[in-house]
């Protein structure tokens, strides 16, 4: 299914979908908020673009300072070209340490990677800690969402899901109690894991350390209570001082979730005492994408903002997009890796460029989706009905006279052509009784 | 992959000749205590300030009825020194942490630790209660300016703004998830 046949399936229940909206724009709202009472915003969100930039153009000489100054504070650097090596890399470190359990807080990298599924093909158990991705994971499902990963599922369908996996009351569905219980069950996940996975919001190069940002302190419980801590990272995470972390702190919290920053920020810049730590760096296409007009897509510190402001993410819910990161940002990653097969994403806009007013680090979203809707008809990969439909058109309307005469046809087929319903769920609109060339010669 | 194939994916390693250059301007806060306080009131985290004579008081009374109090330091109402424990994992029972931190932001409420003689990463977001002990001085406006405080050779830091919290269940705000589910700053009066 593409992704308006998914949408079609998810706005099919009204109240529901309604609601998914309503939710998603309660964040908004909230953002909106946090943002107003910092005056300096619109210099923040320059600051952030100019500190990506650079760093994107002279990341090779980043990375290189991060890997040695990491290397130097006893953290062991990885360097996985794809997610196979990545997943194999984790898994060597694992196997090396006797470790058979592990905790994960929240990584949209390890989902791209699939890395659930390829640890536990080999025996290892992975536990997603982060409340909102062990109730996705508890569901055999996938985030719907970068930041709320649960927000698809109302509380009525996490308790019946905690009922079966967790054994709480039938029939409470207070959020509340609901936490208490995940609380409880985590903590005995936590205490019995003797490896910890967290993703990475920001590396430092200058440091050699790296940063995560989060509510719970699911992923800081996990890395203090375990032997050894595996950090992994796109090679985009990339900052080059720690000043600069002054810029982000102020702006991912605020934009994400309306907070003035998240709980707990935390700079892991050397192993603590009797544990290992390692950090692995991605690459997985990223370098294909840097070298691509579309680089600005690296500059993503996966705020979500984008898909809570987006109107028709609101509305056909994270799960009508193929790729693991949703909404307006996903659509254009997962166009940048395969366009051909992801295309239906291109289309999954109405360009209104809230997205691209929201983004804190000033990506031109709405004008990479226009740009990859024109890259793909270059290509060739619209499908002959629509591409028949533009060249017609296209002649149509390079000719007056044949734009005049395909009008007035137009008015004259207007009632067959509209029960043909030829673009689906749009209405063909109603021409005007006469043209504008008629009404003026019959004033003049 | 080896490290210079991968990196030369990424460009060269020259070190770049153009500098980058962040200013953020920004009004100074002129009642700094105010605005930490509320901003840790919007943390859901309490403020109290404290004449250091009445500190042991204080927190005593506060937590009269906690059976476990951790603190690395020798205060008479603690009866844990987490840093005398092997495994971390042997803390999972504290009620309360009692820490030091460096300064507060007024901007968002956070706190910079970076307890250096700290062992145990997990004192933090183990316990059910957390007490930040804070120079009543040491308030700063924002974020840049913390930055310029802290240290890049440090080995470990973290800012604390607030309890632990979640909102994953229809966006209910839920005070402690995994973390402390209280978060008290003392600003201690010297």
């Amino acid at each position: 299914m593409n992704h308006r046949e998914k949408a079609r399936k998810f706005l099919s229940n009204v109240e529901y979908f309604k609601w998914h909206d309503k939710a998603l724009w309660f964040v908004r709202e909230k953002r909106d908020k946090a943002v107003k009472s910092v005056k300096e915003w619109e210099e923040l969100r320059d600051a952030a673009m100019k500190i990506k930039e650079h760093t994107l153009k002279h990341l090779g000489y980043y990375l290189y300072e991060f890997a040695k100054n990491a290397k130097k504070r006893g953290i062991e650097v990885h360097f996985a070209k794809d997610c196979k090596e990545h997943n194999e890399i984790v898994f060597n470190i694992l196997k090396e340490n006797g470790i058979k359990r592990v905790v994960k807080s929240k990584s949209m990298l390890t989902e791209e990677c699939s890395l659930n599924e390829f640890l536990d093909k080999r025996g290892i158990t992975v536990t997603d800690t982060d409340l909102g991705e062990r109730i996705v994971q508890l569901n055999n499902d996938r985030p719907s969402h970068i930041v709320l990963p649960a927000i698809h599922l109302k509380k009525e369908q996490i308790g019946e899901l905690f009922e079966k996996k967790l054994h709480t009351q039938k029939g409470n569905y207070d959020p509340f109690y609901l936490t208490k219980k995940a609380r409880e069950h985590l903590r005995e996940e936590f205490l019995k894991a003797k490896g910890a996975i967290s993703g990475v919001n920001f590396a430092v190069s200058e440091s050699g350390g790296i940063v995560v940002c989060t509510n719970e302190g699911n992923a800081d419980l996990g890395i203090s209570l375990a032997k050894v801590h595996i950090a992994c990272m796109g090679a985009e995470k990339i900052i080059p001082k720690m000043e600069h972390l002054g810029v982000f702190t102020r702006i991912l919290a605020r934009n994400a979730t309306g907070q003035p920053i998240t709980a707990y920020t935390t700079h892991f810049n050397s192993p603590a005492k009797n544990q290992k730590m390692h950090i692995v760096i991605l690459d997985n296409q990223r370098s294909e994408i840097l070298n691509s007009s579309h680089k600005s897509a690296l500059f993503c510190i996966r705020c979500g903002a984008c898909m809570n402001t987006c109107p028709i993410y609101r509305r056909s819910g994270g799960h009508s997009y193929s790729y693991i990161v949703p909404g307006p940002i996903g659509a254009v990653l997962a166009n940048a890796r395969d366009l051909k097969n992801n295309a239906d994403l291109a289309f999954a806009s109405t360009l209104c460029a809230s997205c691209t007013n929201i983004c804190p680090v000033k990506i031109d979203l709405h004008s990479h989706l226009l740009s990859y809707r024109r890259e793909y008809v270059e290509r060739g990969f619209l499908d002959s009905k629509k591409s028949f439909f533009y060249k017609i058109s296209s002649k149509i309307l390079q000719n007056p006279n044949l734009y005049s005469f395909f009008m007035k046809s137009f008015r004259f087929f207007h009632p067959i052509l509209s029960k043909m319903n030829l673009w689906g769920d749009r209405e063909l609109p109603k021409p005007s009784k006469k043209s504008f060339k008629e009404i003026y010669k019959e004033l003049s | 992959m080896r490290e210079d194939e991968f990196l030369k994916r990424f460009g060269n390693i020259e070190k770049p000749k153009e500098e980058l250059i962040i200013d953020i301007k920004r009004e100074k806060i002129e009642n700094k205590e105010e605005a930490f306080l509320n901003s840790l009131n919007l943390v859901g985290a309490e403020g109290i300030v404290v004449k250091k004579d009445n500190l042991e008081e204080e927190i005593l009374k506060r937590f009269k009825n906690s059976k476990k109090i951790a603190s690395i330091y020798s205060f008479s109402f603690a009866n844990v020194n987490p840093n005398l424990v092997n495994n971390p994992k042997e803390l999972e029972d504290i009620d309360v942490s009692v820490v030091k931190g460096e300064f507060g932001v007024c901007e968002n409420g956070a706190v910079w630790i970076e307890e250096r003689e700290n062992i145990h990463r997990a004192v933090y977001f183990i316990c059910k209660d957390i007490v930040i002990l804070l120079k009543r001085e040491n308030l700063i406006d924002s974020m840049h300016e913390a930055y310029k405080r802290i240290d890049p050779k440090i080995s470990y830091g973290i800012f604390i703004s607030g309890p632990s919290k979640t909102a994953d269940i229809e966006q209910a705000l839920v005070i402690g998830a995994h973390g402390a589910k209280s978060l008290t700053v003392f600003l201690i009066d010297e």
